[in-house]
């Protein structure tokens, strides 16, 4: 599989978790290639290890309030941080569940970790280039980074 | 041994390097070349003087095109077979051919074999 | 075929054929038992008769006895002739049910029978006419006087005719008895006879009846265990049918699905198959619509028994084609699909129906495309670095930095907000600006593989730009690109900094480089422009075999602000006027135009209002009409605008983003950015453009662009 159909698997299982969890449809922007700098990480950021065929790291990275509204529209009334980590953990879940479906047995997919803060430069070393597909959300930002070799 | 030679074959093609080819490659008992043309318009007339029953028709050729000679061919004689040679550039046009009444298609560039395969192939059909 | 399915129907029809032949003995056999059994019952009830007459000429005898000794003693003699004649009757009516039971008996034209039978009735008719007799006298056969009773006239006739009848009686008693004796003997045989073909038809009937038995149990056992057969078979068809990865179906003569296919068929073609249902319509969703039509003739003839189904491979436009399914969870995916076609063939010929093969190939072509791809890139790493070595190192470096740079800007924007549809494609003209950009300056520096890689990621804008709608996803294969390009580059520059340590500065790798590019590197820097141009020119002209001579004046007085922007946009002018502007040698010489053309590039100052940049070539003009009509068709202007617009205006069209006249893209020219990106760097410098054509003759492009500030401040200064 070509790295421009991993991308568009990760892409579409946010979708599908916004669409099936959130019930309420996402809009991808344009990606785009993080130079020079670490893209931004917000809040909570959910993450996948990839090794194999390409080695890297995959993140949904959201800030607080897009998570939080979130969890509302599931019905949810509890904001603790606990369950912002779940939330960010979740959709990390289904990224590399769809990956594990999709990319065979020359990818080998990390459980999901989720990482806090927004100082985090998660994967990024200088010489790559994360490319990064913004999520948004109502009024709200997310950004899906996908960064392999 | 030298058996009757009931199958009287015509060679079509505007190029002297692919007919001398057809001409070199074939050797399949009972197949004997009455000629070869150029054009369409020579294929019409060697088949009238020379009546073959196997043809291999180039398709793009100047005078009178492969497509045009194959309607015309099988106009005279419903049962002659046609094995249209040429490069594959557009299946549509090499399907026009079969529609014409043409009964095979060989792809150039070909081999001696294939090109012997092919004309076993005709004759069966 | 037909033979096969005739002897096929047969062996299902013998158990009918054999019951109904059987059936048909069975109810003959019947039907003569039923005969036989009657005949035989006429026959017993003739030979009861028979036996019952025989006593009768003895009776007779005794009545005509009694008769006559009655006579004689004068009694009373009514009673015995009342006897006598009711026995006669009696015998007559016997006989008449005799002959009817004869002939039941089907003993009418048995002459053993008729000749004993005439000779009862020849005996009888002897005979009887003497008991007939008695009966004529009527009175009292007595005199009564008183010497006694005596016989008068009746009764000594009636004595006569009695006496008569007892003396025939003996020899009637022997004939009629022997006659009857006889009848008696040939019916006994006959009864016999009769009893024993009725035997036997019973006996053959009862054995047909569990012959028929017999068979109809073996057809039935017969049958079953075929059923059984069937049953397994059919199970076993279906064991394949649902293992085999090949999608198989079935088509007819109307190229409708069959009611049988295998189960991969629905996964590979992600539909549900209907019986039926048309292959066309089927097939609709996979190819475009042109193939679509090739492929059903292709199929159609396979049914014209001329055509040989092995030498028709070749052209099977299905044998390979691209399928875009949408996936379950979102997100198109592209499968390869190969299609092949065969006849079904019986044992007698022709078949009724086509056997569709179908096989996802993807992985297959996925990997053919691997080592194509590894093969293209090991020559086209050969071919760069040829390719790099003719290039100045210095060159090559700057190259490599104006064309990151052009990358990162088109990074800028994707990066920009921006979701609307309107926004999107704003975003993809950019990117197209910048990318196209670097293409040219790659072609200009003979980088024919860079170029080709631009070229790519412009493809795909292309494709993009093309789309009825995009959305963010459709610029994941953008930015995938993207990121391919700059590494490519950055490989680029690696050895361009090697190259430049190890390339002595300007004495450069004369002998491998083109003297004209040895030249340019230590030549002066404005000269470089120059030949720049000119190679521009000569590669662009070969390419579309054009003959065209550059002559440039003043170049080297382009302000250092002004030369990156005079380069970019001289280098698309310069492609422009050789594609577009100039004729082919033999269209000039019949427009009896030289037949090299001439481009002329000048660069002038305009007292202190600022400078005049002029790119011209002596070829056949902008063509008004087909401008306006790719315009229109590009929908850059409404049709009620197009009937207004000034030749000018028409003219400024070109220089509008997406607009292009070249039918054929090229590496060289056609996309239409090339005037759009000019223009861009033109007004971005404050300049403005100026177009002047004539039909047939010349056009001229003069780019007017201001005193640029630090110049003008020197100026001053001076």
């Amino acid at each position: 599989m070509s790295l421009q159909g991993e991308i568009g698997t990760f892409v579409s299982a946010v979708l599908q978790y916004f669409d099936t969890a959130v019930q309420q449809a996402a809009v991808v922007g344009t990606p785009y290639l993080a130079l020079g700098k670490p893209p931004e990480v917000f809040d909570y950021t959910g993450m996948i290890r990839v090794s194999g065929k390409r080695k890297g790291v995959v993140y949904f990275t959201a800030p607080k309030g897009m998570l939080s509204v979130m969890l509302m529209r599931m019905q949810e009334t509890d904001m603790s941080d606990a369950n912002l980590r779940d939330l960010v953990g979740e959709v990390a879940n289904t990224l590399s569940g769809n990956a594990r479906k999709d990319f065979g047995r020359n990818f080998i997919i990390s459980t999901p970790s989720v990482v806090t803060g927004s100082s985090s430069t998660i994967g990024y070393s200088p010489d790559t280039r994360p490319i990064v597909v913004p999520i948004d959300w109502r009024t709200y930002h997310a950004n899906l980074v996908v960064c392999l070799n | 041994m030298n058996a009757v030679r009931p199958h009287r074959l015509m060679i079509v093609d505007d190029s002297n390097i692919m007919r001398r080819k057809i001409e070199r490659s074939q050797e399949i008992p009972n197949v004997e070349i009455v000629g070869t043309a150029g054009n369409g318009r020579e294929a019409l007339e060697l088949h009238a003087s020379s009546r073959p029953t196997l043809v291999t028709m180039d398709l793009t050729m100047p005078e009178m095109d492969g497509i045009e000679c194959v309607e015309q061919l099988v106009d005279r004689d419903p049962d002659i077979r046609i094995l249209v040679i040429s490069a594959l550039a557009d299946k549509a046009t090499a399907i026009e051919a079969l529609e014409k009444g043409a009964s095979g298609f060989l792809c150039k560039p070909f081999t001696e074999r294939q090109l012997n395969d092919a004309l076993v192939k005709l004759i069966e059909s | 075929m037909k033979r096969r399915r005739n002897s096929f129907d047969l062996s299902q029809l013998l158990p009918v054929v054999v019951a109904t032949s059987f059936a048909a003995v069975l109810t003959l056999l019947l039907t003569l038992g039923i005969q036989r059994a009657a005949q035989l019952q006429a026959a017993s009830s003739a030979l009861q008769l028979a036996s019952e007459l025989r006593s009768l000429p003895q009776y007779f005898g005794t009545e005509l006895t009694l008769a006559q000794r009655g006579l004689e003693a004068r009694t009373f003699v009514g009673e015995p002739l009342a006897d006598i004649a009711t026995a006669r009757e009696g015998f007559d009516k016997a006989l008449v049910r005799i002959d009817a039971d004869l002939e039941a008996a089907g003993l009418g034209e048995s002459a053993d029978i008729q000749r004993v039978r005439g000779a009862l009735d020849a005996a009888w008719q002897r005979f009887v006419p003497l008991l007939g007799a008695l009966g004529r006298h009527k009175g009292s056969p007595y005199a009564d006087t008183l010497a006694g009773s005596r016989l008068n006239a009746t009764g000594r006739a009636l004595k006569a005719d009695v006496d008569e009848a007892l003396t025939a009686q003996a020899a009637a008693n022997r004939d009629v008895g022997g006659a009857l004796k006889d009848l008696a003997a040939g019916l006994q045989d006959t009864v016999g006879d009769r009893g024993r073909s009725l035997r036997t038809f019973l006996v053959i009937g009862a054995a047909v009846a569990a012959l028929l038995l017999a068979l109809m149990l073996y057809f039935s056992l017969r049958s079953r265990r075929a059923s059984a057969d069937a049953r397994r078979a059919e199970r076993q068809v279906a064991d394949i049918l649902g293992t085999v990865r090949e999608g198989l179906f079935l088509l007819d003569r109307n190229l409708s699905l069959g009611g049988v296919h295998s189960a991969s068929l629905t996964r590979i073609l992600h539909a549900d198959i209907v019986h039926g249902s048309s292959f066309e319509d089927l097939l609709r969703p996979l190819v475009p619509a042109k193939t679509l039509a090739t492929a059903m003739k292709f199929v159609n003839l396979l049914w014209k028994e001329k055509v040989h189904e092995d030498l028709i491979d070749t052209v099977n436009p299905l044998s390979q084609i691209e399928a875009r399914f949408t996936r379950a969870g979102g997100g198109v995916e592209t499968r390869h699909l190969s299609f092949a076609f065969r006849r079904v063939k019986s044992a007698a010929g022709q078949g009724e129906h086509l056997l569709g093969i179908v096989t996802d190939v993807t992985d297959r072509v996925q990997i053919s495309h691997e080592l194509e791809q590894a093969k293209a890139e090991n020559q086209a790493q050969l071919d760069l670095v040829l390719q790099l070595l003719r290039v100045p190192a210095a060159q090559l470096q700057s190259f490599v930095r104006d064309s990151d740079m052009a990358l990162r800007k088109s990074n800028a924007v994707l990066k920009q907000p921006g979701r609307e549809e309107g926004e999107l494609r704003a975003k993809l003209n950019g990117v197209f600006r910048e990318v196209h950009t670097v293409k040219g300056e790659a072609a200009a520096l003979a980088l024919t593989s860079i170029a080709a890689r631009v070229h790519q990621l412009e493809e795909s804008l292309v494709a993009l730009r093309e789309r009825a709608s995009i959305d963010g996803n459709d610029f994941i294969p953008v930015v995938v690109k993207l990121d391919e390009l700059m590494s490519y580059l950055g490989g680029i520059g690696q050895f361009a900094d090697r190259l430049s340590e190890v390339q002595p500065k300007g004495d450069t790798l004369k002998s491998v480089i083109p003297p004209l590019l040895a030249d340019q590197v230590m030549g002066a820097a404005d000269h470089s422009l120059e030949q720049l141009l000119a190679q521009v020119v000569q590669e662009t002209a070969a390419a579309h075999s054009k003959r065209v001579a550059l002559a440039c004046r003043g170049l080297e007085a382009i302000p250092a602000s002004y030369r990156k922007a005079a380069k970019d946009v001289l280098i698309h002018m310069a492609r422009n006027a050789v594609v577009h502007g100039i004729e082919t040698p033999d269209r000039r010489l019949a427009a009896s135009k030289p037949e090299t053309a001439a481009v002329r590039i000048s660069f002038e100052a305009v007292g202190n209002e600022g400078f005049v940049l002029t790119v011209e070539d002596d070829g056949q003009g902008l063509p008004f009409e087909k401008i306006l009509d790719t315009a229109l068709r590009k929908g850059l202007v409404t049709p009620a605008d197009a009937a207004r617009l000034e030749r000018p205006a028409v003219y400024g069209l070109i220089f509008r983003a997406g607009f292009s006249t070249a039918t054929e893209v090229t590496e060289h020219a056609g996309r239409g950015v090339g005037l759009d990106a000019v223009s861009q760097t033109v007004r971005g410098l404050g300049g403005a453009i100026g177009i002047a054509t004539a039909d047939g003759k010349f056009t001229r492009f003069r780019m007017k662009l201001p005193t640029p500030a630090g110049e003008r401040a020197a100026t001053h200064a001076a």
